[in-house]
């Protein structure tokens, strides 16, 4: 593979619209809606105006067919402002439109692709819930055949977009004795009854983008409505968490360069104790350490994007793909994640300390992107996880 | 209608300053993009497009840097063709030059009904472009302009001037200057991105094919100085002259 570090033009236009938009659009509006923990409806809107909303789908199902690369491009950029808008767009399209994509009937691609990549649906990916979250294969939430429809019983927790989405992507299984091999994936629509989203939870970071808790009560889903076969629920869970957290790892990328332009101009301006911190050593260190990290995780995630953008079209052309490079995505995919998150909340501790009282203000932003950063080493699977696939797969 | 629209690259840089030896004025690390003025007339050109039809094309003079782009985000905000001459920096020629180059292009192309332009540009805050080139082709110009609307067979044009708005008729072919607050430019969505490179091309002509000979600038830069720095003062006044002079600054009052 010839190594080139440089973007293809029309990823270049995409990073300088994002970026522009961002700070036109967003950015105004930002502090108003975290402080109201409300999902910024007209950003999602706007966005969708856009075409942020399905970025990866190919353009004949309606997307940009900007790939992978072009994707993690616009989460990198919305992350540098504001995790809770990239929160959005990643539940809404990386891990709900994408999976139907790679995964879907030639029907279901037609019927719910053009749509939500106009962002005139709303994607959910409901995976999570009370007794298992990161630990995917103990989910209770049952699906059980009944005629030509699966009935839905259960409820899923922390899940992304769920009170705004108009489509979820739900994850249950149809005999809990098999195990991982009893899962199924249903694309449930919002309407269908017995669908209550029971509350949003009030947090301390992301609160401009929603998690909401739902519950799932005799919801009759038509057999066309699952996603890959019976039994492959995991399979499609994982796989699409293998970009998922790629692209969130693009967030966190752009968060800690949100943070470095942050110190840069904070040490540019500053004078303390008679000289600027431009001089001063504590300043410089903080500074160079957050580079040389930010520019570390730019190429691990950008290096794993691509490869995961290889992965899925091969998935999506129902093309073969050899088990050692399916295993080398989701090592990358996991190193990325965990490394991109950790970078940038520990480059939200050191802005803080550089800066100092004023970082702890209200309405200042650097609060909000330190109470954001935490989340990535969260969603999507804890750290902790991503370290266990990882040495996992090393040590075998 | 046939909108022809200029659109200059801008270069950015991380820092400008002035060798002082030498008096030459130098750019460190700049980036290009397209003259966010311009920006606006391309907005300008594409709603009078929506409105009454035709089409927009719009043309990049460079040679530097990275016009390529600037044509590309044209077709990726909506234009229907992007023309590029290549092989000139415009900065070097001037405006004489670039006019020269412009008025190739539209013998080339045979036909037009209005050609805009953005007020100014951000580097080196030129913005005499559009008034050069109707002076040039004896075409009516509207400064500053706020609105259009399509008449019959002229426009309905309201110019931003000091006292106000003034509405004028403006017979076509003609020449619009867009303000630099009007008009507030479309993003280029990502489906617009994705067709300005995946399907569509950008149309190239070299100095030799337009068969223009670049005259000499008139008008040349010969050195260039950094005026001394200001000296910042303190003075104690009462509150009311305080407010006052915030109030003029300001614009209010």
């Amino acid at each position: 593979m010839p190594i080139d570090f440089t973007l293809p033009p029309e990823l270049e236009l995409l990073r300088r619209t994002v970026r522009r938009f961002v700070e036109n659009e967003i950015l105004p509006n930002l502090e108003y809606y975290d402080a109201r923990e409300e999902v910024p409806r007209e950003d999602v809107e706007k966005m969708a105006k856009l075409g942020l909303m399905g970025v990866p789908i190919p353009r004949e199902y309606g997307g940009a067919g900007l790939g992978e690369l072009g994707y993690a491009i616009v989460l990198e950029e919305l992350g540098r402002i504001s995790t809770s808008h990239a929160t959005i767009v990643g539940a809404h399209c990386g891990i709900t439109a994408v999976p139907i994509w790679l995964f879907g009937t030639e029907e279901q691609r037609k019927k719910y692709l053009p749509k939500m990549a106009r962002g005139e649906w709303i994607g959910a990916h409901a995976l999570t819930e009370p007794n298992a979250g990161s630990d995917v294969a103990s989910l209770q939430t049952t699906a059980v055949k009944k005629g030509n429809e699966y009935i839905l019983n259960g409820s899923k927790i922390f899940i992304s977009n769920g009170d705004i989405a108009d489509i979820y992507l739900v994850f249950a299984t149809t005999n809990r004795a098999l195990g991982p091999a009893g899962m199924v994936a249903l694309i449930v629509e919002r309407d269908m009854p017995g669908i209550t989203v029971i509350s949003k939870h009030e947090k301390m970071g992301i609160r401009a983008s929603s998690q909401a808790e739902l519950s799932f009560d005799n919801v009759r889903v038509p057999e066309e409505n699952v996603l890959g076969k019976v039994g492959q629920g995991m399979i499609v869970a994982l796989t699409a968490l293998d970009g998922g957290r790629v692209t969130l790892a693009a967030g966190s990328v752009g968060a800690t360069q949100g943070l470095l332009d942050t110190m840069i101009f904070y040490a540019k301006h500053t004078r303390r104790l008679g000289k600027s911190l431009k001089e001063d050593e504590l300043a410089m260190w903080a500074i160079a350490e957050t580079a040389a990290e930010l520019e570390a995780a730019r190429y691990l995630v950008y290096h794993s994007v691509v490869m995961v953008d290889k992965y899925y079209k091969m998935l999506a052309a129902r093309k073969p793909v050899p088990r050692s490079f399916r295993e080398k995505v989701t090592r990358m995919s996991a190193m990325s994640k965990f490394f991109a998150s950790e970078v940038a909340t520990r480059a939200a501790d050191r802005a803080l300390k550089l800066i100092g009282e004023p970082s702890i203000i209200r309405g200042l932003a650097l609060e909000r992107l330190y109470r954001d950063s935490i989340i990535a080493e969260i969603y999507e699977g804890t750290n902790e996880i991503q370290r266990y696939v990882v040495a996992r797969d090393l040590l075998r | 209608m046939r909108i022809i629209v200029g659109l200059k690259q801008d270069l950015t840089p991380r820092r400008a300053y002035v060798h002082k030896r030498k008096g030459i004025l130098l750019f460190e690390d700049p980036t290009y993009s397209l003259n966010p003025f311009d920006r606006r007339a391309l907005e300008a050109a594409l709603q009078l497009k929506e409105a009454v039809g035709g089409e927009v094309i719009t043309l990049t003079v460079g040679g530097g840097g990275d016009p390529e782009l600037v044509a590309r985000e044209a077709l990726a905000m909506g234009a229907d063709r992007a023309i590029l001459v290549e092989g000139v920096d415009p900065s070097a020629i001037g405006i004489k030059g670039a006019a020269s180059i412009f008025r190739a292009v539209l013998e080339k192309l045979g036909g037009y009904d209005l050609l805009v332009f953005g007020e100014r540009s951000t580097d080196y805050a030129g913005g005499a472009f559009g008034q050069y080139i109707s002076g040039l082709l004896g075409l009516p110009l509207a400064y500053r302009v706020v609105k259009i609307e399509a008449g019959d067979g002229d426009l309905l044009v309201e110019e931003k001037i000091p006292e106000g708005v003034r509405v004028v008729r403006l017979k076509i072919p003609a020449v619009i200057v867009v303000d630099g607050t009007a008009f507030k430019p479309r993003y280029p969505s990502t489906w617009g991105i994705s067709d300005a490179f995946k399907r569509m091309d950008i149309e190239r002509y070299s100095l030799a094919e337009l068969g223009v000979k670049v005259e000499k600038p008139g008008l040349r830069g010969v050195r260039y100085f950094e005026p001394e720095a200001l000296k910042p003062r303190v003075e104690r006044l009462p509150a009311n002259e305080v407010v006052r002079r915030v109030m003029k600054l300001i614009g209010g009052g």
